[in-house]
């Protein structure tokens, strides 16, 4: 650890990496997120970018496992209302003629 | 028989307890979420009361509960009457697609008689053959216009300046009108002129045709010439007494005007509205300047960052908020037209805020030589040099090659807000844009990086702003009266 990168370790048996790659990019404008796997943990060295000060780290950090957790419930809505998603959109265009009826 | 379904019903959770319906979250602030639905409704929850809401652990007898049961965020046995309103409003939200191009603007000349320095078209001074569209392609291009299914058909008359080739404004008024006997659709045509070179006659040509004027207006004078510049120094004048003109020979309510946001603009935001007052509107539209033309050219553009005016928009937008309070009806048009995608079932239309992206379907432009660009943006960037949004062209291709071409589909499939990272996720979805054309000319593609996209950070704080406002009744029911 710098005070401008510091290394996280998520347990892939609570947090999916889905999850942490998707934190990961949505703040992609104000740090780096390396990930690595080890055994059943994710590590990321989250660095701030060159144009922030040091002190952005520890913000940073708090951000990224706060929309690690939110990712997560994100994924958790989406796998439970995809199919009832996927019936509304087949209503919404069924009088289109561009729903395949086959 | 009782009228009334038992207490019990409302008390007990049902054997399956509710189902979650598609939703999206982003955060508010550092202790609240917004939770919006597939048609854009929201609400504002905790982060224990989102996780609560998630996990299934509500209780029927909450206040959250009836609310989020009541905007589509969950359903249970004794509500799954959802999906059909859902279906209802997203189709209603929809409607505009099956319409299809309903703008389509003609570039009559791509001359000009001013110099701003931030013109995002970039005009020329001169050579009236090279720069003038022709009969023989305003005759191509209105074909065109009639392929499209739209109900209703406007024409927008660009520049340039537009009134330095009026012959062909009046050529393409009149044709227009001769085919839409057949046709029958709502036609309707404006004229975008800095009013500089308005005369009696153009005056009463758009009399009888009924022809709307937009006009640019800065804000005081000082501001507005420094913006505008054009030989004699006087486009303020020509433009205030250009409006007054228009007003006595056509309407009070037939003109209205655009203000784009300079760095010099950036601390009178009290005083640009104040001169839209003084001048008799009751709108404003609190404009950035857009990465094109000149305003790259000259640099105006990368003047002030996406923080800067947003503190120039918000102290703009206060303003107009304690006009409103004080009893005088003033609207800001970029957040009344977000507001109306909050707040009603209806898609306003608005070019750069929709998804599928509003170009070559929601608008299209024909530029003075045929070209034809999928919006006015993509033929300011084919004035850069870069022709990536031009669908072909008037003389040589027809209806289906144009609107069929890669040069629109791509884009448009591409961009698409609901498969774009973090976009199909982000709670202010409903209420956004793709925006194709912007992220290609500042990040080099159509998608763009959002975490650093300069659209993405502008129109979320500007979500958030609204939201946040809202939470104020008084707030709320002025926005609601700008939009109903």
């Amino acid at each position: 650890m710098t005070d401008r990168t510091i290394e996280l370790r998520f347990s892939l048996d609570v947090h999916p990496l889905e999850a942490i790659k998707r934190a990961a990019y949505r703040l992609s404008g104000h740090g780096t997120f390396d990930i690595s796997l080890d055994g059943r943990d994710a590590l990321v060295s989250v660095s701030v970018k060159q144009d922030l000060e040091d002190r952005a780290l520890p913000q940073l950090v708090s951000q990224f496992k706060s929309e690690v957790l939110d990712a997560d419930l994100r994924m958790s809505i989406s796998a439970e209302t995809e199919g009832l998603r996927n019936t509304i959109l087949s209503h919404v265009f069924s009088k289109t003629g561009l729903t395949n009826n086959e | 028989m009782s009228k009334f379904q038992s207490l019990r019903v409302f008390e007990t959770p049902l054997d399956d307890g509710y189902k979650l319906l598609p939703s999206r979250f982003s955060k508010l602030n550092d202790d609240e979420y917004v939770l919006t639905n597939l048609v854009g409704e929201h609400l504002i929850l905790s982060r224990d009361n989102l996780e609560s809401y998630v996990r299934h652990e509500l209780r029927p007898s909450s206040d959250l509960y009836s609310d989020l049961k009541s905007k589509h965020f969950l359903m249970d046995e004794d509500s799954n009457v959802a999906i059909d309103l859902l279906v209802l409003k997203w189709r209603t939200k929809l409607s505009r697609l099956a319409d299809f191009t309903g703008l389509h603007m003609f570039v009559a000349s791509l001359r000009c008689e001013h110099s701003c320095p931030y013109c995002q078209v970039s005009r020329q001074s001169e050579d009236r053959e090279k720069y003038d569209m022709s009969i023989k392609v305003a005759n191509r291009a209105l074909k065109l216009v009639f392929r499209s299914p739209s109900p209703a058909i406007k024409i927008e008359f660009q520049g340039g300046e537009p009134l330095l080739n009026f012959e062909i404004i009046r050529y393409v008024v009149e044709q227009a009108e001769e085919l839409n006997k057949d046709a029958g659709r709502d036609l309707a045509f404006v004229i975008a002129t800095n009013l500089a070179l308005i005369t009696d006659d153009i005056l009463a040509f758009c009399r009888e045709h009924n022809v709307l004027i937009s006009t640019s207006l800065d804000g005081p004078e000082d501001l507005h010439n420094k913006n505008r510049p054009r030989p004699g120094n006087d486009s303020y004048r020509r433009a205030v007494d250009g409006i007054e003109r228009v007003r006595g020979a056509l309407g009070r309510d037939q003109v209205s005007a655009l203000m784009t946001t300079t760095e010099a603009s950036l601390s009178y935001p009290v005083e640009i509205i104040d001169e839209y007052i003084r001048r008799g509107f009751n709108a404003i539209f609190l404009r950035p300047l857009s990465p094109y033309g000149f305003a790259i050219k000259t640099k105006w553009y990368g003047a002030y960052n996406a923080e800067r005016w947003l503190k120039f928009y918000f102290e703009g937008l206060d303003y107009i908020l304690k006009l409103n309070k004080s009893g005088y009806f003033f609207v800001e048009q970029f957040a009344a037209t977000i507001l109306a995608k909050m707040l009603t079932p209806f898609e306003p239309g608005y070019v750069d805020l929709m998804s599928p992206a509003g170009i070559g379907i929601g608008a299209v432009v024909y530029n003075y030589d045929g070209d034809v660009y999928a919006s006015d943006e993509g033929r300011m960037l084919a004035e850069m040099g870069s022709d990536k949004f031009r669908l072909g062209n008037v003389i040589t291709d027809t209806y289906e090659d144009i609107f069929l071409s890669d040069a629109l589909l791509d884009p448009l499939e591409e961009s698409f807000a609901d498969s774009a990272p973090m976009c199909h996720e982000c709670a202010f979805q409903p209420y956004c844009g793709s925006d194709p054309v912007f992220h290609y000319a500042t990040q080099g593609d159509y998608v763009g990086h959002k975490p650093t996209s300069e659209f993405c950070n502008r129109n979320m704080a500007i979500f958030k702003h609204l939201i946040e406002l809202m939470k104020d009744p008084e707030t709320k029911r002025i926005f609601q009266g700008w939009v109903h």
